[in-house]
């Protein structure tokens, strides 16, 4: 991994404002929290040797990788980071090592599934195969719901270029997002292309299987470092994809290559809030009141809310904005067994805020957080660009 | 992105200036590197406790004392922000902080003494109502440790206390049995006293202590956020009153002022991007015209605002780096004075620290300005809390109160783009 993190560690002081920002240590009394798990084992860790894990490094798994410990520092470090990097040394000895594997390896499921969503669906709906899940570990809650991808693109030819990167959730659950962010895109008069590379590797990387992440890394990279140089701009509307590029990338294959990449990154909406024009049908009646979820992903990039802002311009009166709460559910998290009570129990300030304000529905950049805000409330959730497309100028673009 | 006021900074100066700004129907957005450092100061507010710094006697009366310290020291931050809008701060801090869910009390007319976790009586002027409870009443005192916390010692705190009290202080332990293997901290065990079962545990040991109708002096772990309900419930079981003692970081009443501040800033439609710091300044004919941060991408994102207000908290908060030679302001690259001795011998010198004088220095307007020339150095730059030049917050006790009044005229500057017509 990278050293420029690993020189942060003599910064922390101790305050331990991280502590009191960790969701799971406001949720689970064991669980050490980011100051001890992170800069203060780390030099126990280094003195010790790192071969041998030490006891209390178990309770590493049980870090969301939420990074709120990381922007709450005063003082630069990023507990996160030597989480991370200890949760891998760990997995070898992992006894729910199998179930840990699917959840990381979602897009071979994703990747079935879309082919087959009718047997998908109806498998995942069967309860035996939900008790075989409970064996295996996987906690009883509803799988997405896989849908076929027919997407359409105009191919228009501009010198302003987007190589678009939906991602798992986009790609394999929801591909009415992807519609949207392309028809959204061309609005803006971006060139648009669809990017054919994997997943990101971000459920396989907080499952702490860092070999195959950097495998997918290295593959990913040199696919984006293509388009890059051919004058592409990489966008993602996934929160968490976003921010494994802009970020993870630079810490599990360090060097020229993913530092290229991460400066070529964009989130959709940080993109679009650098554009002159705002090709939105201002005169269009404007959805009453929402709530906008935060996902800790997007908080941790550090570029503010762009897409709730343009939500608030275009398309929503009363925009109730929130980042206080982590939902629980952290990418793969929350569909473990011995982790879904911890998931439910972290997201539940959310889902009471949620239904104390008595939104219609919810808007959030992330899919799994999608999935949770929906299991814990029942509110029905929608990404910004899926609202967003219907007040387009020209609306005019078939609907999917 | 474009805002009316840009606040550089989250610690108590940075919200402040927030609120000011912010209640002047102002776009503003608070940017920071990382939380401040009320998540380990006591949460109360101190506005003087000592002056001059040597003298051993607290301040009784701090308001009547700020006339003096205003004539005498010309440099001291109270003087550039001045008496009157000093005052309109604390009481507007006052109607806000119930408005926040989380009242405030005190008087600029008479400091406060409050118990420290080392049991001695330290002055204060603004402290959460719930710890308004006179340490000289009638009743019994006692003082309760818990045996999960380390570092709170009822035995050392209560021998101090009855040295300045003349009267017996009695001292306690508790243990709240949570069966937990790591070591807890305050704010760890005040998440579980918002849980009923253990704090009818707690509540049941007090019982049988013999302590009911006392006034008990407790580490200050009584809730998070649910703090109102976890005291009332003890007091009324026990017919006692309940002191909290801010404890070591993390603090969980400075946590509690930071969380319910932030908050409230948010509801009010302030805007926060937290976790990086600033890259870099752009300038124009004595204006700063752009700042930006680099974002988990190393890219820079440009931030463009009227006003700015630069509240990074001194060289605690980082905003100013000290170097063997050289100490640096971080955000502008502002002018620092560097004292010809970083540190006096005598750490606990009564003098203060040269190092904590030293700071950005600024005209009435809290405009950075240089000292040697007078010269105006950015005209839309408002500079507050510990950045400050010219006092020291340990040995005259005045951090917090610096914090939230030169926040408050900063940010109010900011809003009016630097004029004041009161
Ligand atoms: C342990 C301790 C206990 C204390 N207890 C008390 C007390 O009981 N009563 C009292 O009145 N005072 C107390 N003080 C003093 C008081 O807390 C400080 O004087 C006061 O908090 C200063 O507030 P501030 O807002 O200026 O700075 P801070 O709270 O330090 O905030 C600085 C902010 O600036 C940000 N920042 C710094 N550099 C950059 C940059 N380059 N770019 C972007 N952001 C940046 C930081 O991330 C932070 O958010 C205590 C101090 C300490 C250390
Ligand atoms: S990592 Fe940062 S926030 Fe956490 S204890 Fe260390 S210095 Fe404080
Ligand atoms: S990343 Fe999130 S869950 Fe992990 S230690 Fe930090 S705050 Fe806690």
């Amino acid at each position: 991994m990278s050293n420029g993190n690993e020189r942060n560690l003599d910064h922390c002081l101790k305050c331990s404002t991280c502590h009191t920002q960790c969701p799971v240590v406001a949720n689970y009394p064991d669980f050490p929290g980011p100051k001890q798990l992170g800069p203060e084992l780390e030099r126990l860790r280094l003195a010790k040797g790192q071969e041998k894990p030490l006891e209390i490094d178990e309770s590493l798994a049980l870090c969301t990788n939420c990074k709120r410990c990381d922007i709450a520092c005063p003082h630069g470090v990023k507990p996160s980071y030597y989480n991370m990097k200890n949760k891998a040394r760990l997995q070898g000895q992992s006894i729910s090592k199998f179930r840990d594997w699917i959840l990381a390896h979602n897009i071979c499921w994703g990747k079935i599934g879309s082919k087959i969503p009718g047997l998908v669906n109806f498998a995942l709906k069967f309860p035996l195969t939900k008790s075989v899940m409970g064996l295996m570990g996987i906690a009883n809650r509803d799988f997405p719901k896989y849908l076929k991808q027919q997407i359409k693109i105009r191919n228009s030819k501009n010198d302003k270029k987007v190589l678009y990167y939906p991602g798992c959730y986009a790609s394999f659950n929801e591909p009415e997002i992807i519609q949207a962010t392309i028809d959204i895109l061309e609005a803006y008069d971006f060139q648009v292309e669809l990017a054919s590379v994997n997943c990101c590797g971000t459920p396989v990387m907080s499952n702490g299987l860092l070999d195959e992440a950097r495998e997918m890394a290295i593959k990913n990279t040199g696919v984006f470092l293509k388009y890059i140089r051919e004058g592409y701009k990489i966008v993602t509307t996934c929160s968490s994809c976003g921010l494994t590029l802009k970020e993870e990338y630079t810490n599990i294959i360090p060097g020229t290559n993913s530092a290229e990449l991460k400066q070529n990154v964009w989130d959709l909406f940080e993109l679009l809030e650098e554009e002159e024009i705002l090709p939105f049908n201002e005169n269009k009646e404007k959805i009453k009141k929402a709530y906008y979820h935060v996902p800790c992903h997007l908080k941790a990039q550090g570029i503010g809310v762009p897409a709730a802002n343009l939500l608030k311009k275009v398309a929503v009166k009363d925009l109730i904005i929130e980042d206080n709460y982590c939902c629980g559910i952290a990418g793969t998290f929350g569909f473990k067994k011995e982790k879904y009570p911890i998931a439910m129990a972290i997201g539940d300030p959310l889902f009471k805020d949620i239904k104390n304000s008595q939104v219609p529905f919810v808007i959030t950049d992330c899919g799994t957080c999608k999935l949770q805000i929906m299991h814990g409330t029942s509110v029905p959730v929608k990404h910004p660009v899926v609202i967003l497309r219907d007040y387009l100028k020209n609306s005019d673009t078939e609907k999917f | 992105m474009n805002y009316d006021v840009v606040v550089i900074g989250a610690g108590l100066a940075g919200f402040s200036a927030a609120l000011a700004a912010v209640k002047e129907g102002k776009q503003v957005l608070v940017i920071a590197k990382g939380m401040g450092n009320l998540y380990s100061s006591s949460g109360y507010i101190d506005l003087l406790g000592y002056y001059p710094t040597t003298s051993k006697k607290p301040v009784v009366n701090p308001q009547k004392i700020l006339d003096s310290l205003i004539v005498e020291n010309p440099n001291h931050p109270y003087a550039k922000v001045g008496k009157d809008i000093i005052i309109k701060a604390f009481n507007d801090f006052l109607l806000v902080s119930e408005e926040m869910g989380l009242p405030y009390t005190g008087s600029l007319n008479a400091n406060m003494m409050m118990p420290t976790a080392a049991g001695a009586l330290v002055p204060t002027t603004l402290y959460p109502k719930s710890t308004d409870k006179k340490i000289t009443v009638d009743r019994e005192i006692v003082v309760v440790g818990i045996k999960e916390l380390v570092d709170f010692y009822p035995a050392y705190v209560a021998q101090n206390l009855e040295l300045q009290l003349g009267r017996k202080v009695k001292p306690l332990w508790i243990d709240l049995q949570l069966n937990i293997s790591r070591e807890l901290n305050s704010y760890d065990l005040a998440l579980a006293l918002e849980k009923p079962q253990v704090r009818n545990g707690l509540i049941d040991q007090l019982i049988n202590l013999n302590v009911r109708d006392s006034l008990i002096l407790i580490p200050a772990v009584l809730g998070v956020t649910r703090w109102q309900e976890v005291i009332s419930n003890i007091e009324q079981s026990l017919n006692c009153e309940l002191l909290e003692i801010p404890t070591l970081p993390p603090s969980v009443m400075g946590y509690r002022l930071a969380e319910s501040f932030k908050l409230y800033l948010k509801n009010k439609g302030v805007e926060f991007i937290i976790g990086y710091p600033v890259a870099y300044a752009k300038f124009l004919d004595g204006y700063c015209e752009e700042i930006s941060i680099y974002t988990a991408n190393d890219r820079l994102k440009k931030i463009k605002a009227q006003n700015f207000c630069l509240a990074t908290g001194g060289i605690l908060g980082e905003g100013l780096q000290v170097l063997p030679r050289e100490i640096k302001e971080d955000v502008f690259g502002l002018p620092i004075q560097v004292p010809r001795e970083y540190s006096l011998h005598d750490f606990f010198s009564l003098e203060g620290q040269p190092l904590s004088y030293a700071g950005v220095n600024v005209n009435d307007r809290l405009q950075p300005f240089d000292p040697q020339t007078k010269e105006t150095l950015l005209k839309n730059v408002f500079v507050a809390g510990a950045t400050l030049a010219g006092y020291d917050p340990f040995v005259e006790k005045s951090g917090n109160g610096v914090a939230l009044t030169s926040g408050y005229k900063a940010g109010l500057l900011a809003a009016k783009g630097g004029i004041l017509n009161e």
